[in-house]
């Protein structure tokens, strides 16, 4: 058999594409807003399909990034509105979302138009980097844009810090051969992405068109989940045959048909690769927008058809399987049964956790909606919890080690007395007023969760006080408090030590935490 | 219980003793709570095991004073060999501790269950799909405790209570007391009494330092 290949280079690595003229629509805050989440469909990626059912208004194919960023090739609608400007402007108006800052950027390449839309929010009205220009647009911003526009692994970004590379510009600098020296394939992206050129993962050997399925139905299903259960199979399917070949997905082009034949099609994107769990996610959010539109365009009849098509295929090398197998899929059975788990009471909540850092154990981590991330994604929790956004690890002031295991919050108030009943308070100094003897735990301000037993006691030792001074350059957010280990003697708790942690702050103290 | 221990251990002493019921069962069992059966536990808590770790399918009561540092050391290292983590219920839990005790956190999922009616529901699904479950309290009836203990054993995996209740016999009890901390500039560690006790289990109590 005689098989020409044409116009593809031989070598298996990601290439460089002439940049597509594109527009991007950023809310940089979008999942830090806290939603109202009394009813089950008030989910960041539910409100964020508002915003892109009024953008796929204008443009039909629009491009999710992640709930709060979206991605359209803007050469049509440009000549529609006129050039650049006005198309800017007016998905500028289209895209608003109560009580949400948002930008939209156009430029040459997805980087570099994502970066504009990060600074048009700052500043509140778009941003359009004029054709051909991408590279000077790109050279003043840190290199920190790669791994938040580009997704740049965060070791590779810090790494490029720490060399002293710590703008786009620096990095131009640096010849393509160097680059992949030190990072690899990683160093060929990075080379073509300062210098606002698009990269695509694209494995030329293996088309990705190879994988794509379309999924049809004799019969029209009306419900989302009952077109979820049947394309379950042909999900799972893709993802194996992908591995079976040693890649993955990282943008995926999903197009739903009714029984009247009313399309619905959009872009998606997972920088570490689809698993099948995250196509299930992504298709459940297009169907469920699709569902709620607007009569004009909602589909008037049950659903007929689902058509994968991969754009991006890479080299699986950002998430290997483990080395003793069956770890991926315990990951997947997790993330089921946290579906499932979900569905059953619009109350039941499901958090996952991110290293948000300081020196309040209550805060360190916090707890973001399962909902919002992809819990097969193992890669992305650890950085998750590592990492989180790039918070540091290392806290000077942190409370010693051990760390106590139950924290209330809010801190319960509570009475710190000395031999004479007079309240000790701490000085200017960062010094007990007195030895303090007595800790009052009114049962008031005790809430319904905490276990914890009012009362007068005994105060046996102490350690502290610690002093917690936090931006104090800052008048309006400083804080200044102290921290008071306190042991409470044997006789009151029936025979056991307990130790408390107190909190000073304003001549208050509160009961933080408790070493049980 | 007390009729069992006056009983003469049975030993097989030859072929035919093997063929009995009791002593083939005991071996099935033996056999099948083999140690791919044993979730690790950390360094201070194996003692408190006979087989140096958790069985799987089993339920395990923790109470006391340091019992929530007892409950976290326990499913430290399942976390860090690939178990995913339920916490039901334990808003009050610190994350922080969890992590310094070895927990992965990246395998731990937070859920809160506010309505009582959906609870055992929910925790059926959370037995079913995760390895080790960390539950504050029961909070349903005694039949659908039962129900979700049958569904723990059947399911193979950890359910880690933090109360003892009535409702439902633990397989394996850890109550912790008599905490005596040693101070100087900080709290530094303290030494807590386990008294071990359950259903096949010997009873026993050690010290350990948390």
């Amino acid at each position: 058999m005689n098989v020409s290949v044409s116009g593809v280079s031989s070598a298996a690595v990601s290439i460089a594409t002439r940049p597509v003229r594109t527009a991007a629509v950023v809310f940089p805050r979008w999942l830090d807003v806290a939603t109202d989440a009394t009813r089950p469909e008030d989910t960041p990626q539910h409100e964020f399909e508002q915003v892109v059912r009024q953008i796929a208004n204008m443009v039909p194919l629009v491009h999710v990034h992640a709930p709060g960023v979206a991605l359209l090739s803007s050469r049509g609608p440009s000549r529609y509105f006129g050039g650049d400007e006005p198309m800017a402007r007016h998905l500028h108006d289209i895209s608003q979302y109560p009580s949400r800052s948002h930008g939209v950027g156009v430029a040459d390449g997805r980087c570099a138009a994502l970066v504009a839309a990060h600074i048009a929010a700052r500043r509140g009205e778009p941003v359009v980097v004029p054709v051909g220009t991408s590279q000077h647009f790109l050279a003043p911003a840190p290199v920190s844009v790669l791994e938040t526009c580009a997704d740049i692994s965060t070791e590779t970004v810090h790494l490029l810090v720490r060399l002293g590379m710590k703008t786009c510009g620096g990095v131009a600098g640096i010849e393509e051969r160097l680059l992949v020296d030190r990072f690899g394939d990683e160093g060929r992206r990075i080379f073509h992405l300062v210098r606002g050129a698009d990269v695509e993962h694209l494995v030329p050997r293996v088309p990705p068109s190879d994988f794509s399925r379309r999924w049809v139905s004799d019969e029209p299903l009306p419900t989302v989940s009952m077109v979820l259960g049947r394309v379950q199979l042909d999900c799972s399917g893709i993802v194996g045959a992908m591995a079976d070949r040693g890649v993955q997905c990282t943008r995926m082009h999903i197009t739903v048909e009714s029984d009247h034949g009313e399309m619905n099609q959009r872009i998606w994107h997972q920088p570490r690769g689809f698993t099948a769990t995250g196509l299930i996610d992504r298709l459940r959010w297009q169907l469920s927008g699709w569902g709620t539109e607007a009569h004009s365009v909602a589909p008037t009849a049950g659903i007929v058809g689902v058509r994968f098509e991969p754009l991006e295929v890479r080299v699986a090398t950002c998430t290997q399987e483990e080395l003793w197998g069956g770890s991926r899929e315990r990951d997947e059975r997790a993330a089921r049964a946290v579906t499932m788990v979900l569905s059953i009471h619009p109350q039941v909540t499901a958090t996952v956790i991110e290293w948000t850092g300081g020196r309040s154990t209550a805060t360190q981590f916090e707890d973001i909606d399962a909902r919002v991330v992809d819990l097969a994604d193992s890669m992305a929790a650890q950085q998750r919890v590592r990492e989180g956004r790039g918070v540091a690890r290392q806290w000077r002031g942190a409370l010693p080690r051990p760390l106590p295991t139950t924290v209330f919050a809010p801190a319960l108030k509570v009475q710190l007395l000395d031999q004479r009943q007079c309240p000790v308070f701490v000085t200017g100094r960062h010094e007990l007023s007195a030895s303090p003897t007595f800790v009052v735990i009114d049962a008031r301000h005790i809430a319904k969760a905490q276990a914890v037993k009012p009362g007068t006691f005994a105060i046996a030792t102490w350690a502290g006080p610690w002093p917690v001074e936090e931006r104090w350059w800052d008048p309006m957010r400083r804080r200044r408090l102290a921290r008071l280990q306190v042991v409470v003697g044997a006789e009151h708790t029936g025979g056991d030590d307990t130790v408390y942690l107190l909190s000073a702050e304003q001549r208050e103290w509160s009961l933080v935490a408790l070493y049980g | 219980m007390s009729s069992v221990a006056h009983e003469p251990e049975r030993v097989p002493r030859s072929l035919s003793d093997l063929t009995s019921g009791h002593v083939l069962n005991g071996a099935l069992f033996a056999a099948r709570h083999a140690t791919q059966d044993i979730i690790a536990v950390d360094e201070p808590l194996s003692v408190a095991f006979d087989v140096g770790g958790m069985r799987r399918g089993t339920v395990i009561a923790c109470t006391g004073i340091a019992a929530a540092s007892a409950a976290l050391s326990l499913v430290a290292a399942a976390t860090r060999q690939g178990a995913w983590l339920a916490c039901v219920d334990v808003p009050f839990l610190s994350m922080s501790a969890a992590e310094e005790r070895g927990v992965a956190l990246e395998r731990v999922v937070r859920v809160g269950v506010p309505s009582v009616a959906s609870r055992s529901r929910v925790l059926g699904a959370l037995i079913e799909g995760f390895d080790v479950v960390l539950l504050s309290k029961w909070g349903c009836s005694p039949s659908e405790a039962r129900r979700l203990v049958s569904r723990v054993r059947a399911l193979s995996t950890v359910l880690v209570v933090l109360e003892d209740s009535d409702m439902c016999v633990a397989d394996v009890r850890l109550r912790t007391t008599a905490a005596r901390w040693c101070v100087d500039s900080h709290a530094r560690h303290r030494d807590v009494t386990v008294d071990v006790s359950g259903k096949r289990v010997r009873p026993r109590q050690c010290t350990v330092r948390m």
